[in-house]
């Protein structure tokens, strides 16, 4: 069994609301392991994009701990965060959220630019393969709103690997594509899981949830169950469907 | 009711906006007000001066020799002359202010009831009426102070050839007349027994132009006399000839402007200046307006969807704006008040009367009424694609910016990237900087012309260009002109001594040219003259005059003119343009050939300006160790203690330094609308930028390079426009003070001062400005 890249302990997230508190996230304890391609799953509302935003430091937990590499990123000031989100960790988001007046190969090297391990022809070129990677090449110096959302969410992965994170978080990665575009881009965080990147996904779409390696599930704040997969293998997908269908109707999805 | 609750909304929703509107409209009618309060108080207060002190309509000074009962009583008989009166005085040209010598020359007085008004001590206030004067005591005029830097309790002292004379200072009085420091002859009152005490030791010496008794003559006109004070003048000489026989003489008309000539420049800029900021406001409303029709495009929609129509949404518009205005004029308004007292004391020293501090409400009320319907037009304007936004596309979000490509578009560079992203968040958006670009190319302009106008002033080699005789070493002989031998030697000492760019022998006089008194340089090497166009006056019957003399008298060259001079009258010809600051520009020059033609031999000043001006102490040690002991040398390396503008510094520096304050207020106020604008527009851009692992800190370093940038632009465009017009425009300006070619020195701090000044603001208000960057939170990127 491989390491151990991200923890939570006792995690809890809550809201003002209304003049009172909406406690999101309650006493959450959570690892999260190296290679591993985790899928959080749960209803709507019992606070997956929030976890994930937790555990990514991209918001502060109310309490708890989250330890990376021995840090608590909860405690981590704005510096240590912004250089953990440029180093170690790379970020997929529903909307795509790509940088309205960059070009899609500027978007993604724009990262690499500011990671500052690299040259920045090296990061050039870095960013070039992974557009090749990504099957968008040919629209590389287009702005974001003159390519479809399926070639913006491709730059989006690319931009969130150029600096080759330890760990890829993606929020509902699939969420504003077609079917064409949602396998494509289940296709290309499969590829990469397979070499090696650790990926912790939430997702209510069961076409995503069928890549994981291991599947947790979230009701009210609470990781209420655990299920392990083997490799994704798309010849096998319709066994592993039933599979996983079969263990989400017992989380009573 | 339904627009108030809106309106309400509105303000409170962008009370940024409204300040920032507020804010500007404070310091543009506060800035108007004190502009045009302070020159109507100047004027107004050198009137009533002038009233109180029963001014003349002509006055002249002549040598007591000259003044035949005939000639005044021929004045006196004139049907256009009401009354006549004299006063008896003392020419004095050598006199020491603490040890130092004044060049300028004094008519002492005795101490008379003409004077009614005296300073404090200070200069802050008058005294309830005129102290009494001891023997050992002098009154002078607060032209003096300004420009020898004496205050009462410091000895002055009197060289003539009786003797010396010192005397303690002992108050300064009011002398509308002449007391200003631009006029170049000063009144000066001492106890009537010390003054018979003067004028009796007074020797007759042999060059009464030099010094001794004079008679002030005050000429009135008729109250019925609808003649202008000029032609008042010019009527008189031509039937008396009493001006060709004055060695200077003056209309009242005249002194009033030299009085008040500089307090008229110095407004004239700023009411320039204060228009630009007037503009600015109004491009920034129009600027404000257009990019929130484009960002509440959704909420015009719903508005229009639920029965509002475009008059209704725009008259929102015009009401916000309006009352912003409304209130920053009313505040503004206020404020001018201690700003009246403090902006109009600056110009003390150079008027020599204290100016009233009434605020002239009717003006700024006029001028503010004008910006008010100007504004409505521009948001009338501005607004005019409020009836363009469809409810349609604005509840289904068409109208999202799309950004286009362009030639300014240069590619991200890993190696410059704050630059390189700065640079791009500008080019995509650029005609949202326009705005911005424009107003800091104005402002730079303004900026440069008046550090231009400055640091002409402290340039030698930019006032002698102008038409300034500006001599580090100068020699003059004791009331008599130098003889042909004294001339040689001082040439072959300073000559020995240092490389000299330019020496001139020379001597003035006020002469009548086609009957008006005009300023008059005789060179004896006419060559040294600075000439503009034609040639130097070499013949006997040629002389020069500058454009502004050429223009007002309607004169150009080729022209025949009568000149004339006591006894004589003789025929010129005008052989070419000259340039020269003297006099505020309105003055003639010939050469030693002319002169004799007209009865003026001799000269009585020497100059040399030299080459290197470290050279100065040298060449004057040399002289007095070579010359005669009662020769008055002066080597001074510094030339502005012998400039004679540099009692107007202080205005200028007071101007430059107002202009500087309010561009960076102007720009605080610019840069911070505009980034809370960009800011607004930019949000989800800067969650995603601090999602990839940008710092807040990092982020603001790219708003403040980007408005760098757009102060680079400006700035350079300023510039451009500095080059192109800051001349032409001063040239315009002070053409009243005798500068019709006003020579830009570009020098490094003209330039650079302003440029960092400008840049630095940009960059520090932007970086201020973007302090919100703080507040964005990733989550916001967050679609649960």
């Amino acid at each position: 069994m491989s390491s151990n890249i991200l923890t939570a302990h006792d995690l809890c997230k809550s809201f003002a609301h209304n003049g009172g508190q909406v406690h999101v996230l309650q006493h959450v304890d959570l690892e999260i392991r190296e290679k591993d391609f985790t899928v959080v799953m749960g209803a709507s509302g019992s606070g997956k994009s929030t976890l994930l935003y937790a555990l990514s430091g991209m918001d502060k937990a109310t309490s708890g701990q989250v330890m990376f590499e021995g840090k608590d990123l909860v405690k981590m000031k704005e510096k240590e965060l912004a250089s953990l989100r440029s180093h170690d960790f790379g970020f997929i988001f529903q909307q795509m959220h790509l940088i309205s007046n960059l070009t899609l190969l500027e978007n993604v090297a724009v990262p690499g630019y500011l990671n500052n391990e690299k040259g920045a022809s090296e990061v050039k070129a870095r960013a070039e393969k992974l557009l090749e990677q990504m099957g968008i090449t040919d629209v590389k110096t287009h702005i974001p709103s003159q390519v479809s959302g399926g070639e913006q969410q491709r730059c989006a992965i690319a931009r969130a690997i150029i600096h080759e994170p330890k760990l890829l978080f993606a929020d509902e990665p699939t969420g504003a594509l077609n079917r064409k575009n949602t396998r494509e881009v289940l296709d290309l965080m499969t590829d990469l899981n397979r070499n090696g990147q650790s990926i912790l996904m939430v997702t209510h779409d069961l076409r995503a949830a069928l890549r994981a390696s291991r599947l947790l599930y979230l009701e009210d704040g609470n990781v209420i169950g655990e299920m392990t997969l083997p490799p994704y293998d798309k010849e096998e997908e319709k066994s592993r469907e039933t599979q996983v269908n079969a263990w989400l109707s017992s989380m009573k999805w | 009711m339904d627009i108030l609750t809106l309106l309400r909304a509105n303000i409170k929703r962008k009370k940024g906006t409204f300040l920032g509107i507020v804010l500007l409209m404070i310091l543009v009618s506060m800035f108007l007000t004190t502009v045009y309060s302070v020159k109507k108080n100047v004027a107004k207060s050198i009137d009533e001066a002038y009233e109180e002190a029963h001014a003349a309509n002509l006055m002249m000074n002549i040598t007591n020799e000259r003044l035949t009962d005939e000639l005044l009583q021929s004045v006196k008989d004139h049907p256009l002359v009401d009354h006549v009166a004299t006063s008896d005085a003392v020419l004095m040209r050598r006199h020491f202010v603490k040890d130092k010598e004044d060049n300028q020359s004094w008519l002492i007085v005795p101490l008379n009831e003409v004077v009614t008004k005296q300073f404090t001590d200070d200069f802050s206030g008058y005294l309830d009426e005129v102290r009494p004067i001891s023997p050992e005591g002098i009154y002078l005029v607060q032209g003096i102070a300004t420009n020898d830097g004496c205050k009462v309790g410091d000895d002055l002292r009197f060289e003539t050839r009786s003797g010396e004379y010192t005397l303690k200072i002992e108050g300064f009085v009011v002398e509308p007349v002449d007391g200003c420091a631009m006029v170049g002859w000063k009144t000066v009152y001492v106890a009537p027994e010390t003054f018979e005490k003067l004028a009796a030791d007074v020797d007759v010496v042999d060059n009464p132009d030099l010094a001794g008794r004079v008679t002030i003559v005050y000429i009135y006109k008729n109250a019925d006399c609808e003649l202008s004070d000029g032609e008042f003048g010019r009527t008189i000489n031509r039937d008396t000839c009493i001006q060709d026989y004055a060695y200077a003489s003056a209309t009242m008309t005249q002194m009033k402007r030299y009085t008040n000539l500089f307090s008229e420049i110095v407004c004239s800029i700023m009411i320039g200046f204060a228009m630009v900021l007037a503009g600015v406001v109004l491009i920034i409303m129009a600027h404000n307006i257009t990019v929130t029709i484009e960002m509440s495009y959704t909420e015009l929609g719903i508005l229009k969807a639920e029965g509002f129509t475009k008059g209704r949404i725009r008259v929102l518009f015009v009401l916000q704006y309006l009352l912003a205005e409304i209130v920053g004029a009313i505040i503004g308004t206020i404020l001018s008040i201690p700003m009246i007292s403090l902006f109009g004391g600056i110009f003390q020293p150079i008027t020599a009367i204290i100016a009233k501090k009434d605020v002239d409400l009717q003006t700024s009320l006029v001028l503010l009424l004008v910006i008010l319907i100007l504004s409505v037009l521009v948001i009338l304007l501005a607004t005019r694609k409020i009836a363009k936004v469809s409810p349609v596309k604005a509840l289904t979000g068409e109208s999202r910016d799309v950004y286009f490509e362009s030639f300014l578009t240069a590619p991200v560079s890993g190696k410059n990237l704050a630059m390189s992203l700065s640079y791009r968040q500008f080019s995509s958006n650029k005609r949202r900087y326009f705005v911005a670009i424009f107003i800091t190319a104005l402002l730079m302009f303004f900026m440069l012309t008046v550090n231009l106008m400055g640091s002409c002033m402290e340039s030698k080699s930019a006032l002698q260009a102008m038409g300034s005789i500006l001599c580090e070493v100068q020699v003059r002989p004791q009331d008599r002109n130098f003889t042909e031998e004294e001339m040689d030697e001082i040439e072959s000492i300073v000559k020995a001594e240092a490389d000299v760019d330019q020496s001139i022998f020379f001597r003035n006089e006020y002469v009548t040219l086609n009957g008006d008194t005009i300023y008059c340089q005789f060179y004896r090497d006419p060559e040294m003259i600075n000439m503009v166009s034609g040639r130097a006056p070499v013949y006997d019957n040629e002389l020069v005059i500058t454009d502004i003399l050429a223009e007002d008298m309607g004169l150009k060259t080729g022209d025949k003119v009568e000149v004339s001079r006591r006894e004589f009258s003789e025929e010129f010809i005008i052989s070419g343009i000259f340039c020269s600051m003297n006099d505020t520009g309105m003055t003639m020059a010939m050469g030693d050939a002319g002169a004799k033609k007209i009865g003026v031999s001799g000269y009585v000043w020497y100059g040399a300006s030299l080459r290197d001006s470290k050279d100065a102490e040298k060449v004057g040690n040399s002289l007095k160790e070579k010359l005669d002991p009662e020769m008055k040398i002066v080597a001074d390396a510094d030339f502005s203690a012998i400039s004679d503008i540099k009692s107007i510094t202080t205005a200028v520096d007071a101007m430059r330094y107002t202009i500087y304050a309010f561009s960076i207020i102007f720009v605080l106020v610019v840069v911070s609308m505009i980034c809370s604008k960009s800011f607004t527009q930019e949000r989800r851009d800067l969650g995603i930028y601090k999602a990839i692992g940008f710092t807040s800190r990092k982020l603001r370093l790219l708003f403040a390079l980007r408005f760098l940038i757009i102060a680079v632009i400006g700035s350079a465009i300023g510039i451009v426009l500095s080059r192109l017009f800051s001349s032409k425009a001063l040239s315009m300006i002070l053409r009243s003070v005798g500068i019709s070619n006003f020579i830009s020195k570009y020098q490094a701090d003209t330039v650079l001062v302003p440029v960092i000044i400008l840049l630095g603001c940009f960059f520090l208000f932007a970086y201020i400005a973007a302090r919100k960057v703080k507040k964005v939170e990733i989550r916001e990127l967050v679609i649960e």
